[in-house]
């Protein structure tokens, strides 16, 4: 899964615990480190702590780190989702808002969101933490659902399943929005 | 038709993702910040050794008794 020359050259400098290495990989990868981490847990302060705890416990154990399951991108996304997990179970906050189904039959016609940024920030806050860095991985970075599925630990069909599931719940409340303006 | 309204619903998601993580992004220097506490260890040993090495010169002497008590006080042998 490393790509070229320099992602290699880049894991051999964080092997050898290169301050140059590690720099780098910041600059790389820290915006989409923050980013799963930001729309779970919501306070920068939060964000800083859990993102901070993500890089350290990776540079220590870039060891373990196995180039062939996953990318390095994935890898720390990885880190930093559990981790974002863990800070919200000791303040027992919840997690996810909707359980995970098996394959199912997903309707042909996707749910409309509409077209108002305003109304569709707030209906994804009304998502809990883990449900918001699905969507996040998924529409915001891009990520192939195979590797969502890494990261998240679950199975990419259940995944897709829950995704749509996602999106219908945000539609409905988006409506109900509507309908009590 | 379904795809125009997917891709519509995907950019839309996109961009109220987007304003979630600019609201929840860490203050500026953040980088460097994780690059200090990645750092810290060595340097914390070398203020370390010093004090080490001074304990064990003190402990040193009192176990060689060149300090001993006379009097009830500590004083140097002549």
């Amino acid at each position: 899964m490393v790509k070229d020359d320099d992602s290699a050259k880049l894991l051999e400098g964080l092997r050898q615990g290169s301050r140059k290495a590690r720099a780098e990989t910041l600059r790389r990868y820290g915006g989409y480190v923050a980013a799963v981490v930001g729309v779970m847990l919501r306070d920068p302060r939060d964000v800083e702590e859990v993102v901070q705890d993500t890089f350290l416990g990776a540079f220590r154990d870039i060891g373990s780190y196995d180039g062939s399951a996953a990318s390095l991108a994935t890898w720390l996304r990885s880190i930093a989702y559990h981790r974002a997990v863990d800070f919200l179970r000791r303040r027992n906050l919840p997690l996810e808002s909707l359980p995970e189904h098996l394959a199912e039959e997903l309707p042909e016609e996707p749910p409309d969101l509409g077209d108002d940024v305003e109304a569709l920030t707030r209906a994804l806050l009304t998502l809990a933490p883990a449900d918001r860095s699905l969507l996040t991985m998924v529409y915001f970075d891009d990520l192939p659902l195979k590797d969502v599925a890494y990261i998240t630990g679950t199975n990419p069909t259940a995944l897709a399943a829950k995704l749509y599931r996602l999106r219908n719940k945000l539609a409905q409340t988006i409506n109900a929005q509507r309908n009590r303006q | 038709m379904h795809n125009a309204t997917d891709n519509n619903s995907n950019a839309m998601l996109r961009a109220a993702i987007g304003r979630l993580v600019e609201q929840s992004a860490p203050a500026t220097g953040w980088e460097r910040r994780v690059m200090r506490a990645a750092a810290p260890r060595r340097r914390r040993l070398r203020l370390l050794w010093p004090s080490a090495a001074a304990a064990a010169a003190v402990l040193a002497l009192i176990c060689s008794g060149w300090w001993r008590v006379e009097g009830g006080k500590y004083q140097a042998k002549n």
